[in-house]
């Protein structure tokens, strides 16, 4: 896998992936300054970047509504509008330019085409949604919400957590994974031969447009199906 | 992928959570800190702001009809004075015009009536003279006829006599 060729902090027992890193941190600091900027000196009758930050949020709140209604949704936004600006960034960062170093690693990529990464992002979902569950219920409205709708369908329950769980993580790795490599055999294609510049020029242009697609509607989908599990916890089935 | 799992001595696997839990939280923190008020307080502004246009223009709307009542029934108060105005000077110009006709009637036969008297007198002045001189007349005649004077006794009994016979 590509990550072994990137280069690598370590820390201990610990190993960074240090273009992970990088990247991580340039999403965050992007995201942050944008919705910062566009936060600062909003007016009542919005224009220019108030508009579209404005849309960003309608948008997020909109799909949560429909899945927690609307005293959750209120007060899950900052999470959910976090995660789908951080995933919506992420996605597409690594279609900007492919950066790499003497030996094959890359320098620069999208965050999310990593499955440890990917993972992480599930993980903190899922533990935000069982958490949650458990404030909102007490453990004895928790433990009984695995025996809905009647208890032969525990072990299903059960199954339904996991899934969702490896789901989660390996739809996003899967889509934005492929997508980028997809990129990188593209640009071998003109190692092969320089006649075939021009059509790697030409197929690089639309598989990148078709990347930048599929990059923002899994970032949709990831925050969908959060709010969705987090109102199946929260709300009951 | 199984690789991944038996390769952790150089695997960047935990290193990668760390870095994606890290960078989520702190993402999560700054904009929840920094951003999050701005944005939320403009929605609830801007909701008050059109609860309170709506209702300004509820009441707004309230008092604009309460006025069309007003001027409606001042326009009513006016035009009822105007009529009563019309109907009075109606009525004036009908009482004078019968004065005033009356007052040419009176005057026209009064002019009538004294013309008729002037005619009468004249008629009567006219009679009295014309009787003199006709008895002139026939009394020269009868001088001529007769060739003889006549004594002023004589003369004047001719003349009753003559006149008397006129009379009848």
């Amino acid at each position: 896998m590509e990550e072994h060729a990137n280069p690598v902090l370590s820390l201990g027992p610990i190993n960074f992936d240090l273009t992970i890193l990088a990247m991580s941190v340039l999403t965050v600091l992007v995201v942050f300054i944008l919705v910062f900027w566009a936060s600062r000196n909003m007016k009542l009758k919005p224009s220019g970047k108030q508009n579209v930050l404005e849309f960003l949020y309608e948008f997020v709140f909109g799909v949560a509504k429909d899945n927690l209604g609307e005293h959750y949704a209120k007060k899950y936004m900052p999470f959910l509008f976090t995660l789908f600006a951080f995933i919506l960034l992420s996605n597409n960062l690594g279609l900007m330019t492919h950066i790499q170093n003497k030996e094959g690693g890359s320098l620069w990529t999208s965050p999310t085409a990593n499955m440890a990464y990917d993972f992480g992002l599930s993980f903190i979902v899922t533990v935000v949604c069982h958490v949650e569950g458990l404030k909102e219920k007490g453990l004895k409205g928790y433990l009984q919400g695995f025996l809905e709708p009647i208890p032969g369908m525990l072990p299903m329950n059960i199954l339904e957590e996991v899934t969702n769980f490896v789901s989660l993580a390996l739809r996003l790795y899967g889509n934005i994974y492929a997508g980028e490599i997809l990129i990188g055999l593209l640009l071998n294609l003109r190692n092969v031969h320089i006649a075939w510049a021009p059509i790697s020029f030409i197929l690089m242009l639309v598989w990148i447009a078709f990347s930048v697609f599929i990059s923002s509607l899994q970032a949709y989908v990831f925050t969908l199906l959060t709010s969705m599990y987090i109102g199946k916890k929260v709300n009951g089935h | 992928m199984l690789n991944v799992f038996t390769t952790l001595g150089t695997s960047t696997i935990v290193g990668n959570l760390i870095t994606v839990s890290g960078s989520f939280v702190l993402l999560l923190v700054l904009i929840r800190v920094f951003a999050w008020k701005n944005i939320t307080g403009i929605f609830e502004k801007r909701a008050d702001k059109i609860a309170s246009e709506l209702d300004k223009a509820e009441d707004a709307k309230i008092e604009a009809q309460e006025l069309v009542r007003q001027r409606q029934t001042q326009l009513d108060d006016v035009k009822n004075v105007a009529d009563k105005i019309i109907l009075e000077a109606k009525n004036n110009a009908e009482s004078m015009k019968s004065r005033i006709i009356e007052n040419a009637e009176n005057q026209a036969s009064g002019l009538k009536a004294k013309a008729k008297l002037d005619i009468e007198k004249q008629k009567a002045e006219a009679l009295v003279e014309m009787r003199h001189e006709v008895s002139a007349i026939s009394i020269d005649l009868a001088q001529e006829i007769l060739m003889e004077e006549l004594t002023p006794d004589a003369h004047s009994q001719l003349i009753e006599r003559y006149l008397n016979n006129l009379g009848e």
